[in-house]
C-alpha cells in the first residue's frame, strides 16, 4: 500500500464520518414538521415582515399584507380602491369635522368577546398619543387632524376633527386591538387571543411566519369567509433564485410579485403544465421625477422633452419582459381615481428636440455630434431593475443630445439625498396608494420634506387649492372631480414623467385553488384558498 | 505564561474597544436615520424626533458613546432600535447558527485540503495534479453565489437529495458547508502542496528516509508537520472570516447567521445591533488569533522562541 493510499483511506474515513453525522439527521427531503397538515399553504416572502402589531405596522408591504388577516380594521378596500366597511357597519360625516362610526355587532376577538367602541377608541388613541415606555406609532401622521375621539354608545364612536379631512375614512385601516392589549409591549400580542381576523399568528421567526386558522373567527363583510386552510406558512426567502427554486421543487406553493420577470415569463411559456400564473395591472406606478429647483428642470418644455424621448414600450419589452403597461398618470386604469391624461407624452424624438430647442438648449453640433445640450444625473437606489431602467433611459436621452449619468445609492442614503433636495432626477415607484389624497401628499406645495413626499418641490396654486378642496369635501363625486382637475394640471406640468404601471403576478402550483390576485398585492383571498 | 495571558487580555481589550469606538462613530456618519428605518420615511418629523429622544439618539454623540461604553462594561449589549427587543439572546442564537456552519465548513475544508494538498505534492506534475490545479483555481475564483446557486440547483432541485434552505436539521447544513468549505479547501490545498514540495527537498526528510522510516511516517510526522505552518495561518484567517458570517451563502441557503443579521442591522441603521455584532466579532477574532499562535507553537516551538 502506498503512502497516499494509506493517507487517503484515513482522510476519506474522516470525511465519511462527517457525512454519516449529516445523514443521521434524517431525510433531506423531509419538510418542516409544521407544514405536514394537508391544508397548509406555503407562501414565499422576500423579506421578513417587520411587525404585524397594528400599533407599529410601518411602510413595509409584507407587514401590511398580514395585518388585516389577523386584526380586522374598521375599513377595507374594494379592488378599485373604494373604502368598504369591515368592523364598521356604517361611517357617516355628520358634518365636515365630525365622523361617526357605527360598529358592526358580533365581530369577536379570538379571546371570545365582541369588538366594541372602547376597543376602537383605545386603538386609535394609542396611534395618536402613544404610551409612555412604548415607541410612537409610525402611523400617527394620517390622524393629525383628529382632535378627539369620543364614545357615543357601546357601538358608536365619534371622531372629532380640528379641520375637515375627508381622507380620514380611507385611513381607518388599522387593525382593531382589544383595549387590554394596548399597553402590552411592542410585538407581544401572539398567543393571547387578540386576533379578530380569519387567522392567528402562531410563529414569527427569521426563517418563517406561520398563520393558523382562527377557529373563533366570526366573519365580517370584506374580511373573507372562514378559511379552508388550516395554516399558512410564509417562508422568508430573500434570494430571488432560491424563491424560484423553492417553487419548482415544491417547497412553496405560491409566490406573489417577488420573482424576476424572466422567471415569470418562463412559468407562463414553459411550465404551464405544473403551474398557474395570474397577472393584472398592479397599484404600482413607476416614474422619473425632477427636482424643479434645478434650473434645467424648471422649464416645463425640458421636462416634457425628456418624457417624449423615453421609449417606454421598448424598456418594458426588453428590461421588464413586457410586465407593465405604459403610464400617463398616477393611478392606473381601473383605479377609482384614475384620470386619463389628455396630453400623454407618447414617444416622439423630433418633438422632444424641438421643445429643447425652444427652451434654449440647442444641440451645438447636431444630434450625431459629441457635444451635448445639457446633462444631469438620475439617482436610483441599489435595485437591479431600477438601475437597468435608469441606464436604458440614459441611453435613450442620449439620442436627443442629453448626457445622463446614473448614480446608484444605498436605499437610506438615497432617501436622505431626496429629502435634502440633493438630487436632480430620480426613479422610483409609488405603490399601495388607495385614496386620491395621495396626490396631496406628493404634489401639494406644503408637503415638501419633511412634511410630505413632494421631493421635487412642485408648486402650483391651483393644484394646491384643488387638493385642499378635495380634502375637505365629503361627497365622493365632488372629490373625484377636484382630483381629476388637479391631475390634468399635473399632467400638463409634468413634475413627474410617468413611466409604467407594473403588472402584478402570482405563480402557484396546481394544488392551489381559489387564490385571487389583487392590484395592491394583498393576501385577503387566503380565506377562499384551498389545496387540492 | 502570566505575561502571555496579560498580553492576550490587553490585546483583547484594545482591539474590542478600538473597533467598537470606530464603528460607533463611523455608523453615525452614514447618511440615513434609524428613525426613518423604524417609523418609515413618511412618518411625522415630530414622531421621528420623539423616537430619537426616547432612544437617547438626540444627545451629543460623545454623550451617546459614553452611555454605550458604560452599558457595555456592565455587560449590557442593549436593545434593538428597530423593535426594542434585547440583543443578547438574538446574538447568541445567530452566533451559534454561524458557529455551526463555520465549524462544519472548516472541518470539511481541512479534510479536503489535506487530501488534495498531499496528493498534489506527492504526484506533482501528474495529470491528476494538473486537473486539481485547474479545479482549485476555478473554486478560488468562482464567487460563492455562483457555486452556491449551482449546488442548490444540482443537489436540491434536480437530484432532490438535499433540502433547499436551512432549518431542516443537520442535512440542511450539507450544501452551505460544501459551498463554503470547497472554496476554502481550494486555497489551502494549493498552499499545502507548495509547502510540501519545498519540504520534500530538505535534508531532514532525506535523513528520515535513511533511518528506515516508512513513507507514511516520513510524510506525516516530518514533512506535513513542517509544511502545515503557512497553511495554519491561512486556516486561522479563514475560520475567523467564517465566524464573521458569510452573507452570500447565508442568503442563498436562507441560513440565519451573523452575516445576514449584520447586513440587516446596517440597512436598518440599528446602531445598537451593529455595535453588538462588532463586539462579538472583535472578541472572536482576537481569541482565534491567540489560538492560532498557540497551535503554531505546538507545530513549531521556534515560533514562540523567536
Amino acid at each position: 500500500m502506498t503512502y497516499f493510499d494509506c493517507l487517503a483511506r484515513r482522510l476519506t474515513r474522516a470525511l465519511g464520518v462527517v457525512l454519516f453525522v449529516f445523514s443521521l439527521s434524517g431525510s433531506a427531503r423531509g419538510s418542516s414538521p409544521t407544514v405536514d397538515e394537508p391544508q397548509t399553504l406555503r407562501v414565499a416572502f422576500d423579506t421578513k415582515p417587520r411587525s404585524v402589531d397594528p400599533r407599529f405596522v410601518s411602510t413595509d408591504a409584507n407587514s401590511q399584507y398580514l395585518e388585516p388577516l389577523l386584526f380586522l380594521p374598521l375599513v377595507g378596500f374594494s379592488e378599485t380602491g373604494v373604502p368598504q366597511e369591515v368592523v364598521a357597519e356604517r361611517i357617516t360625516f355628520q358634518d365636515p369635522k365630525t365622523l361617526v362610526v357605527k360598529i358592526r355587532e358580533g365581530i369577536r376577538f379570538a379571546l371570545g368577546r365582541n369588538i366594541d367602541a372602547d376597543d376602537v377608541i383605545a386603538t386609535y388613541s394609542f396611534i395618536r398619543e402613544g404610551r409612555a415606555g412604548l415607541p410612537p406609532s409610525p402611523r400617527r401622521g394620517a390622524f393629525e387632524r383628529i382632535k378627539a375621539i369620543e364614545k357615543m354608545s357601546l357601538r358608536e364612536v365619534k371622531f372629532i376633527l380640528s379641520e375637515p379631512d375627508s381622507s380620514l375614512i380611507s385611513n381607518l385601516v388599522i387593525g382593531v386591538l382589544p383595549k387590554e392589549a394596548i399597553n402590552q409591549p411592542a410585538d407581544e400580542l401572539m398567543g393571547k387571543g387578540y386576533e379578530s381576523g380569519p387567522f392567528k399568528l402562531s410563529k414569527a421567526q427569521d426563517e418563517e411566519w406561520i398563520l393558523s386558522r382562527n377557529e373563533k373567527y366570526s366573519g365580517a363583510p370584506f374580511a373573507g369567509a372562514f378559511p379552508a386552510l388550516s395554516q399558512v406558512v410564509f417562508k422568508i426567502l430573500p434570494d430571488n433564485n432560491t424563491r424560484y427554486a423553492a417553487l419548482l421543487k415544491g417547497d412553496v406553493d405560491l409566490v406573489q410579485n417577488s420573482l424576476d420577470t424572466d422567471k415569470v415569463v418562463e412559468f407562463v411559456n414553459k411550465r404551464s403544465a405544473d403551474f398557474r400564473v395570474e397577472m393584472r395591472t398592479a397599484d404600482s406606478t413607476a416614474f422619473l421625477a425632477f427636482n424643479l429647483k434645478n434650473k434645467f428642470f424648471a422649464d416645463v418644455r425640458v421636462r416634457r422633452a425628456i418624457a417624449l424621448a423615453i421609449n417606454r414600450e421598448e424598456i418594458l419589452k426588453f428590461t421588464l419582459q413586457g410586465l407593465g403597461q405604459v403610464a400617463d398618470s398616477m393611478f392606473p386604469v381601473g383605479h377609482t381615481y384614475h384620470h386619463a391624461n389628455k396630453m400623454p407624452a407618447n414617444f416622439n424624438l423630433r418633438e422632444a428636440e424641438t421643445l429643447l430647442d425652444a427652451a434654449g438648449y440647442k444641440d451645438p453640433d447636431g444630434s450625431k455630434g459629441p457635444a451635448v445640450r445639457g446633462s444631469f444625473t438620475i439617482k436610483v437606489p441599489l435595485n437591479r431593475e431600477r438601475i437597468a431602467v435608469a441606464k436604458a433611459i440614459a441611453g435613450q436621452l442620449k439620442k436627443i443630445g442629453l448626457k445622463v449619468a446614473v448614480e446608484v445609492l444605498e436605499f437610506n442614503t438615497f432617501l436622505k439625498h431626496l429629502n435634502n433636495g440633493n438630487v436632480q432626477a430620480w426613479i422610483a415607484p409609488w405603490i399601495g396608494y388607495k385614496d386620491g389624497d395621495h396626490l396631496h401628499f406628493v404634489f401639494h406645495s406644503s408637503r415638501t420634506p419633511p412634511l410630505g413626499a413632494n421631493r421635487g418641490f412642485y408648486s402650483n396654486k391651483k393644484v394646491d387649492e384643488l387638493l385642499d378642496l378635495a380634502k375637505t369635501e365629503t361627497a365622493f363625486a365632488k372629490r373625484q372631480a377636484y382630483y381629476d382637475e388637479a391631475q390634468e394640471i399635473i399632467s400638463a406640468e409634468m413634475p413627474y414623467a410617468f413611466l409604467w404601471y407594473r403588472t402584478g403576478f402570482v405563480v402557484m402550483n396546481k394544488r392551489v385553488s381559489g387564490f385571487k390576485l389583487f392590484p395592491d398585492g394583498r393576501y385577503d383571498s387566503l380565506t377562499t384558498t384551498s389545496l387540492r | 505564561m502570566t505575561r502571555a495571558w496579560i498580553a492576550f487580555f490587553a490585546r483583547l481589550a484594545f482591539v474590542t474597544f478600538g473597533v467598537v469606538t470606530l464603528v460607533f462613530y463611523l455608523q453615525r456618519l452614514i447618511p440615513g436615520s434609524p428613525a426613518d428605518a423604524v417609523l418609515g420615511p413618511d412618518a411625522l418629523q415630530s414622531d421621528k424626533l420623539r423616537w430619537l429622544a426616547a432612544n437617547g439618539l438626540d444627545k451629543p454623540i460623545f454623550e451617546q458613546y459614553i452611555d454605550y461604553i458604560t452599558k457595555l462594561f456592565q455587560g449590557d449589549l442593549g436593545r434593538k432600535l428597530v423593535d426594542g427587543r434585547p440583543i443578547a439572546p438574538l446574538l447568541v442564537e445567530r452566533f451559534f447558527a454561524t458557529l455551526k456552519l463555520a465549524s462544519c465548513s472548516f472541518v470539511f475544508s481541512l479534510l479536503l485540503a489535506l487530501l488534495l494538498g498531499i496528493y498534489g505534492a506527492i504526484r506533482a506534475g501528474s495529470r491528476v495534479d494538473k486537473f486539481l490545479s485547474v479545479l482549485s483555481l476555478l473554486m478560488i475564483s468562482a464567487p460563492t453565489f455562483i457555486t452556491g446557486t449551482l449546488f442548490l440547483w444540482i443537489f436540491a432541485v434536480w437530484l432532490d437529495i438535499f433540502p433547499l434552505t436551512g432549518g431542516n436539521g443537520l442535512s440542511s447544513l450539507i450544501l452551505p458547508t460544501v459551498t463554503l468549505g470547497s472554496a476554502l479547501a481550494a486555497l489551502t490545498s494549493r498552499m499545502l502542496r507548495g509547502s510540501l514540495l519545498e519540504v520534500f527537498h530538505e535534508d531532514y526528510i532525506r535523513t528520515a528516509f535513511s533511518k528506515g522510516l516508512s513513507k507514511y511516517q516520513v510524510y506525516t510526522r516530518h514533512a506535513l508537520r513542517n509544511a502545515v505552518l503557512p497553511a495554519l495561518t491561512i486556516l486561522g484567517l479563514q475560520l475567523s472570516s467564517l465566524l464573521g458570517g458569510s452573507v452570500i451563502t447565508e442568503q442563498v441557503f436562507t441560513w440565519p447567521g451573523l452575516g445576514s443579521l449584520m447586513i440587516e442591522a446596517v440597512n436598518q441603521r440599528d446602531y445598537n445591533l451593529v455595535s453588538a455584532c462588532v463586539v462579538v466579532l472583535a472578541f472572536v477574532h482576537v481569541c482565534l488569533a491567540a489560538v492560532i499562535d498557540v497551535v503554531q507553537q505546538l507545530f513549531d516551538p521556534r515560533v514562540g522562541v523567536e
